[in-house]
């Protein structure tokens, strides 16, 4: 603010108190305040309008070209899905140079291809013919609006002048007042000329500022409907446009015979959701159509209490038990042995976890050893992989120490260590 | 990590280093190395697929909310009458239609007939990742032991034992490594494979709620249309231009609005 301005503000700061208090009088013009409602109406209407075919705007040209990208991936989803990058030739045929390779992939039914093909040429065709008219929005719609918002600027700018040019007024009325009101001495007699001096001036300009709002704005706010006018035309028309090609393209699209047109979308998919689910679990890999993996660990949710009736074909389970940290890790140790990692099996009662299946059980008392085992205490019970154990103590825990009896020797061994 | 994780994590890096040196060979399997990549270009794809997909339904959304503002603050223009006034609040009425069906039908047809599917989709592949994964981890682990047990074939240890052993975690690891490298190379042509049946009823049912959505914007549009040339208004938007300009020029002639 400039030097001049702040004395300025500082000058009328008394007067905008008072009026506020109410202590001194406030000139009202009442013409002028409906103007001003009106005007401030019309700003806010602006404003949101200029927001809003922004945002338009934007959802639009982002929603041809998400719908473009779309089509164009669908396509590439449903080409042959190489391991090398595809070159396209001249032709714009797409050419995937086959390595050697004996594997066939199933090809896609060349009626899903031709409609996906069809799609993309569509979705690329409506933006092409969209496009150079989101550009007339810009300019019909959009810009005008920014300009108006512009506009309505500066008119709030000379509003602002008018309060001010208002509030000088009333302050120099109240001063010549109050001097006329009083017995005035000589220094009050100078002191009120000036004060009618300055409140002619104060007059002048409020009149004129004043004057010119009142004769201005309802001009402007005349000019609201055919302003708009155009912008609305522009926007309809645009809209109408853009359904209308839109609404062609899938119409023609939809007569390819891939689709069934006689049903609606969520009827039509509604058949067809239960086949598409089922898709998925063949896949043996995915975590959710893993068989519940029998847990030791009696906290976890998967832990099932032993129980005697084991059957001997279902005792098998991809967790290996880690070998207890009394061994020297070498790492084969730690290797699973099992043929798949994922059981085929469904029954869930099972003696032990046990990490391979094994053609036959062993007698109830007698175990295979699955892994060497070297004594390294005393006590402990030597063996090679293959040796049958008989248990003379075990435990529910194979992660325990069980005893055993192999070759006429007595010890303990890791129980994780057999079968 | 445990300790014994970390100890193995050392030793596959170890493993990592040398054969990429040289000084330890590296099993390839050609297969298993093009199935890995087509498993991430598809990747890819659906992701890119997925991402498109919710980008239109987001943008469809937001242009039938700013539409529907439009038409609110057009009606608001047109409050001190004008020609197109009642244009402007059947041009309302047809547009909050619109965004209410868009919220109620292709929105939710759009869930659950693309969005969904392909998310299910999606959730399939931390699974082959972390395979692919663990298969590089036992294939590190099968490559170091089979190159300890050939060291050991050439100079045999003090030991009777140690070459025995040494061949038999070497084929431990490869049985461990071969089953989960078999299953992968089975399974990412079926993921692969299963593509197109998988898509094509999401594709159809996209195809189709958009030509509904867009059909019933068309009409309810279209059904509007006799307003607006009842008000006189020009056909198709033609002559239109340079009318706002001149609107606009007529204001800035206005003292107030210039730029003093």
């Amino acid at each position: 603010m400039s030097l001049k301005g702040f004395t300025k503000a500082v000058a009328r700061l008394p007067q905008l108190v008072m009026s506020k208090s109410g202590y001194s009088q406030e000139t009202v013009d009442p013409e002028y305040q409906d103007l001003e409602e009106r005007f401030k109406l019309l700003d806010t209407s602006a404003r949101k309008l200029s927001e809003d075919a922004k945002k338009f705007k934007d959802a639009l040209s982002s929603m041809l070209s998400h719908q473009e990208s779309f089509a164009s991936t669908l396509l590439e989803v449903y080409s042959p899905i190489s391991a090398y990058s595809p070159s396209t030739n001249a032709d714009g045929q797409v050419i995937s140079p086959r390595r050697s390779s004996t594997k066939q992939h199933a090809e896609t039914p060349q009626m899903s291809f031709k409609a996906a093909q069809d799609f993309q040429s569509y979705a690329q065709s409506a933006r092409q013919a969209l496009l150079p008219d989101l550009e007339t929005i810009e300019r019909r719609l959009v810009a005008p609006t920014q300009d108006l918002v512009g506009m309505l600027d500066s008119v709030k700018r000379v509003m602002v002048k008018r309060s001010h040019k208002l509030l000088d007024y009333d302050r120099h009325r109240e001063a010549v007042k109050k001097l006329k009101e009083k017995e005035r001495t000589v220094s009050d007699e100078k002191a009120l000329g000036k004060a009618e001096q300055s409140f002619d001036q104060a007059t002048r300009e409020y009149t004129h500022i004043n004057n010119l709002l009142k004769q201005q704005l309802p001009l402007l706010l005349r000019l609201k409907a055919p302003f708009i006018d155009p912008c609305f035309q522009t926007l309809y028309w645009y809209q109408l446009k853009v359904h209308q090609i839109l609404y062609q393209s899938f119409s023609q699209l939809l007569r390819q015979p891939a689709f069934d047109t006689t049903v609606s979308a969520a009827v039509g998919f509604e058949s067809k959701v239960d086949a598409q689910s089922a898709l998925l679990t063949d896949l043996t890999l995915l975590a959710k159509n893993r068989k519940p993996i029998i847990s030791n660990n009696p906290l976890s949710p998967d832990y099932v209490p032993p129980t005697s009736t084991s059957d001997p074909t279902s005792s098998s389970s991809p967790t290996h038990q880690p070998p207890p940290s009394y061994t020297q890790p070498t790492s084969f140790q730690t290797l699973h042995t099992s043929q798949s990692p994922y059981p085929t099996n469904t029954t869930t009662t099972t003696d032990y976890p046990l990490p391979r299946s094994l053609p036959t059980q062993p007698a109830a008392n007698c175990v295979t050893a699955l892994y060497d085992y070297e004594a390294q205490a005393e006590g402990d019970l030597s063996f090679h992989r293959d040796d049958v154990i008989e248990v003379i103590e075990r435990t529910a825990d194979p992660n325990d120490w069980w005893t055993g009896r192999l070759n006429g020797k007595q010890g303990i061994f890791p129980g994780n260590y057999v079968a | 990590m445990s300790w014994k994780g970390f100890t193995k994590a050392v030793n596959r890096a170890a493993t990592g280093v040398m054969q990429s040196i040289g000084t330890m060979e590296k099993t390839v399997d050609k297969d298993f190395d093009e199935e890995e990549k087509r498993f991430k270009t598809f990747e890819q794809k659906i992701e890119k697929l997925h991402r498109d997909a919710k980008g239109y339904l987001d943008s469809v959304r937001a242009m039938t909310v700013a539409q529907q503002r439009m038409a609110e603050t057009v009606d608001h223009f047109y409050d001190e009458g004008g020609p197109l006034g009642y244009a402007g609040l059947q041009y309302k009425q047809a547009v909050e239609k619109l965004d209410e069906e868009c919220r109620n039908e292709l929105d939710t047809n759009c869930r659950v007939t693309v969005l969904e599917p392909l998310g299910k989709l999606i959730q399939a592949f931390p699974d082959f990742n972390e395979a692919i994964k663990k298969r590089q981890k036992k294939l590190l682990d099968y490559d170091q032991l089979l190159s300890k047990s050939r060291k050991l074939a050439d100079k045999p240890s003090n030991d009777p034992q140690a070459y025995p052993q040494a061949l038999a975690a070497t084929n431990q690891a490869k049985e461990v490594y071969d089953s989960i490298n078999n299953q992968l190379v089975a399974e990412i042509p079926k993921l692969i494979d299963l593509r197109v049946p998988y898509l094509d009823p999401s594709f159809e049912a996209l195809v189709k709620s958009q030509l509904a959505f867009n059909e019933g914007a068309f009409h309810k549009l279209k059904d509007i249309e006799r307003a607006f040339e009842k008000a006189g208004a020009s056909n198709g938007g033609e002559g239109l231009d340079g009318q706002v300009e001149g609107v606009l020029q007529q204001m800035r002639e206005l003292s107030i609005c210039g730029s003093s």
